[in-house]
């Protein structure tokens, strides 16, 4: 993974310097809340409902076990001894008290870390593919792209005033695990026709109040210009994205507005004033950076083992979490290994300063030292040895992580919500939490195979309820919490907006529905058939009468 | 005729505070001064905005709230959340309550209204 | 008028001629009108001896001067909120698309924490009111040392400074 050399390091000190100063400019009176609030903002520091919640970048998911291990100490000393993993590939914590902040900022820049542009109008975290470096289907690793892409977005001058938020994502090939569909700018690797290796360049894609999926604004570009063309794309929303409305200033809205043939000729206008000369990315940079993703020395292995099989055979608990959790690995004789943080009845994305603790000293013993946190809220061990995956299940069992459940229904990604959020109109997590009991029970006597469900407890949709086959939005009628459901969205390569089903349902009433819908699909679903298949096939009406028939 | 009373954070570590007049704040909501009518709230939102100790605190705000079995209950749920603290199902979230203010809000449960 | 120009704390020399005002009699007076004003009055205005500044609103873009620029010594960028980032776009157009080396300056609701950024974009004046001074603008400057992207000034992004040893 990328390391900091000498300029990083120096770079995010004098940010903790900076930021440590306007504390002690706030805390003695001198600054304002109105002035202080971007400030911290750009440090990713808000004030919610019951306390500060401090969100800290994990660029594009990936941590070392050392970095884990400063996380777990941040939430054990300065917090309640538990982090929130998101669904930005970063962790926040919810119970910071603003006077620490600066210390905690130089706790995670000692292990190479911060909280820059996790909030605000400006280019967050760029995410990717939680198997980058180990999929079998990428052309090259995204995340060396992604780190490129950090580094000229940090600070950037002239994109720290957007109109607002913006949201990069990359992924490697043609699966797409990062959502790159609903980003402002996605980025697939390509390869053109003679071999060359370069990008498909996508933008105005996006979730909360608008959903909209991004539209292809270039179908190669080859790699040195990256720089160039995010930057022609960030200049036309910087000045023509809308400002009167901040539910309508996101680069989708313009996109939509302008179209994507004019929007087209004014990005590559833009382009042809900068593209060759500084911005083009310079090939020993890009070989730089390039040898931090270099694959680990993986040992010559057999494909299968004999013993995996038997291990497998003789515990059926063990069998049934490789089906789940363990995906294929490009290196024969090793593995994926998913680790849900979704334990039945649990807080989605939650781990203690001990789990994470633990993830670090596996990671360690089997997976080169190193974690991906995922954009559904789990995490990852991308490089285990097959061999190893018994050993792996039984300390996971130890600490309460290894829930069978990765990909399946009980799989929930849930924002914080009204429990946490001071923008959110409904709770999140206590619905996901009665929603994983009892789809868990159902989920005992049938399987119900892969079903992403979403929940959002506000039309901010950080919950990505749009992109859920079932998604859940909280709303607030009447100062009553309601929940409307849609059903059919997904966040891959074959991307949909779900379909609103009919009127929201009460807090009382919300899980039996979801019931309603997973039991008529388990009714009608053929051999085989998922659940965002069966939906495709039969469409909204066979659900619909079922559910407000039954309610 | 409603009543109110003044809520905000505390500057130094985001606690949910209420006004209890005097220039005091409280975290509990049950130490609150409650106001019966939209005039006199204003007066009172003024007097904590002026808190000496203004610095301290971030922006102050009223909220609606109604009595119940002499305890005070903020209206809206969001309020309900805010002074009671996540209504989620882990221990290590809860606010502790008061030793003066145990039979304010006896179960989690009652809390929870139905999620 | 108070402006720190170039990092040093100066005079205003122009003034700000209004919509309805009449530009000053004494045609070596330095002046700032708006777009409309330069549109309207173009040939007047380049009749003076004094210097010739134009106000860019956040919805203006240096194109709509670009044919003139010869003409002009200086452009003002308004922000009317510090949030309203066109005005970074703006200056970096005039550097870099047209080559100014006039002088930029930003007016307006600007704060301290954008200093950096105005000055990586090319302005290099702003005008200082009650809560911005000059040592604030010196500290500012001095805040980072290090830059991952090229922008106006001469400082070189760290890819570059990585490749040159």
């Amino acid at each position: 993974m990328y390391r900091y050399d000498e300029f990083d390091s120096a770079f995010v000190n004098q940010r903790v310097s900076q930021f440590k100063n306007q504390v002690e400019r706030r805390l003695d009176g001198e600054l304002t809340e109105d002035e202080f609030k971007p400030l911290r903002l750009m440090n990713g520091l808000y004030l919610q409902l019951h306390a500060y919640m401090l969100r800290v970048a994990i660029p594009y998911g990936v941590l070392s076990s050392t970095q884990m291990r400063q996380l777990a100490h941040i939430a054990r000393t300065y917090d309640k001894d538990y982090g929130h993993f998101t669904t930005r590939q970063n962790i926040q914590y919810n119970w910071p008290k603003l006077k620490d902040v600066p210390q905690i900022l130089q706790d995670l820049a000692d292990v190479e870390m911060h909280a820059i542009q996790t909030s605000g109008n400006c280019i967050r975290n760029v995410t990717s593919d939680q198997y980058a470096g180990v999929a079998a289907d990428e052309i090259e690793d995204p995340r060396v792209y992604c780190e490129i892409l950090r580094q000229w977005s940090t600070l950037h001058p002239e994109f720290a005033f957007l109109p607002r938020k913006f949201k990069i994502a990359v992924a490697g090939g043609e699966q797409d695990r990062a959502a790159v569909k609903f980003h402002d700018i996605g980025i697939y690797m390509r390869r053109s026709d003679d071999g060359e290796i370069g990008f498909e360049i996508l933008a105005g894609g996006g979730q909360g109040r608008t959903p909209m999926i991004a539209q292809t604004v270039r179908a190669f570009l080859p790699r040195k210009h990256l720089l160039s063309y995010v930057e022609a794309i960030l200049r036309v929303y910087n000045q023509f994205g809308r400002r009167d409305n901040k539910y309508k200033a996101r680069i989708k809205i313009l996109l939509h507005a302008t179209g994507i043939e004019e929007f087209r000729r004014q990005v590559e206008a833009e382009w042809e004033q900068i593209k060759d000369g500084e911005y083009d990315l310079p090939e020993a940079e890009m070989q730089r950076i390039l040898a931090y993703f270099a694959p680990p020395e993986y040992e010559k292995l057999d494909a299968a083992g004999r013993d995996f099989e038997v291990h497998k055979f003789e515990n059926p608990d063990f069998a049934q979490w490789v089906e789940h959790n363990v995906a294929g690995h490009k290196a024969p004789g090793y593995a994926i290994a998913n680790i849900s943080l979704k334990p039945v009845g649990g807080i989605p994305g939650d781990a203690t300063s001990e789990q994470m603790d633990s993830v670090a000293d596996l990671a360690e013993r089997f997976s080169f030292g190193e974690i991906r946190v995922t954009h559904r809220q789990n995490l990852v061990l991308a490089d285990v040895k097959q061999a190893d995956l018994l050993a792996l299940y039984r300390e996971l069992c130890q600490h309460g992580l290894a829930t069978p459940n990765h990909g399946t229904v009980t799989d929930i990604i849930a924002c914080p919500g009204l429990d946490y959020c001071s923008l959110a109109n409904a709770r999140s997590i206590p619905v996901s939490q009665r929603l994983s009991e009892k789809l868990h029970e159902i989920a005992r006597a049938a399987d119900i195979g892969d079903l992403h469900l979403n929940i959002s407890g506000c039309i901010n949709a950080c919950g990505h309820h749009h992109v859920g086959a079932i998604g859940i939005l909280g709303v607030d009628r009447r100062g009553e919490e309601y929940y409307q459901i849609s059903l059919g969205g997904s966040a891959f390569e074959d991307a949909s907006v779900g379909d609103i089903i009919g009127p929201a349902f009460s807090a009382d009433t919300v899980v039996s529905a979801i019931e309603t819908i997973v039991r008529h699909y388990l009714e009608i679903r053929t051999d085989g058939e998922r659940f965002i298949e069966t939906y495709r096939r039969v469409g909204l009406t066979p659900f619909k009468e079922k559910l407000y028939d039954a309610h | 005729m409603g009543m109110y009373v003044i809520t905000a954070n505390r500057l130094s570590d985001g606690t949910v505070i209420y006004y209890t007049g005097a220039q005091n704040w409280s975290s509990w909501i049950a130490d609150a001064f409650v106001c019966d009518s939209e005039e006199d709230t204003a007066a009172l939102l003024e007097s904590a905005s002026s808190t000496k100790t203004f610095c301290d605190i971030v922006d102050p705000y009223s909220i609606e709230v109604y009595r119940e079995a002499q305890t005070i209950k903020p209206v809206r749920y969001r309020e309900a959340i805010r002074a009671r603290g996540p209504s989620t199902h882990t221990s290590s979230t809860e606010k502790p309550m008061p030793p003066a203010a145990e039979n304010q809000d006896a179960t989690p449960d009652a809390f929870l209204n139905g999620l | 008028m108070t402006l720190i120009k170039n990092g040093k704390k100066i005079e205003d020399p122009f003034v700000t001629v209004s919509a309805e005002d009449a530009l000053p009699v004494d045609s070596t007076q330095a002046i700032i009108v708006d777009v409309e004003r330069w549109q309207n009055d173009k040939a007047e205005i380049m009749q003076r001896a004094g210097q010739i500044g134009i106000l860019l609103e956040p919805d203006q873009s240096p194109d709509l001067i670009a044919a003139d620029l010869a003409n002009i010594d200086l452009f003002v960028l308004n922000f009317p909120v510090f949030s309203d980032g066109r005005g970074f776009s703006h200056a970096r157009r005039l550097r870099e698309t047209y080559g100014f080396t006039g002088e930029i300056r930003a007016v307006g609701h600007i704060i301290r924490d954008q200093f950096l950024f105005l000055h990586r974009c090319g302005v290099n004046a702003i005008t200082l009111g009650k809560h911005l001074n000059e040592q604030d603008w010196d500290a500012a400057m001095d805040e980072f040392s290090l830059f991952y992207q090229n922008a106006v000034d001469t400082r070189h992004p760290l890819m570059r400074l990585r490749q040159s040893g």
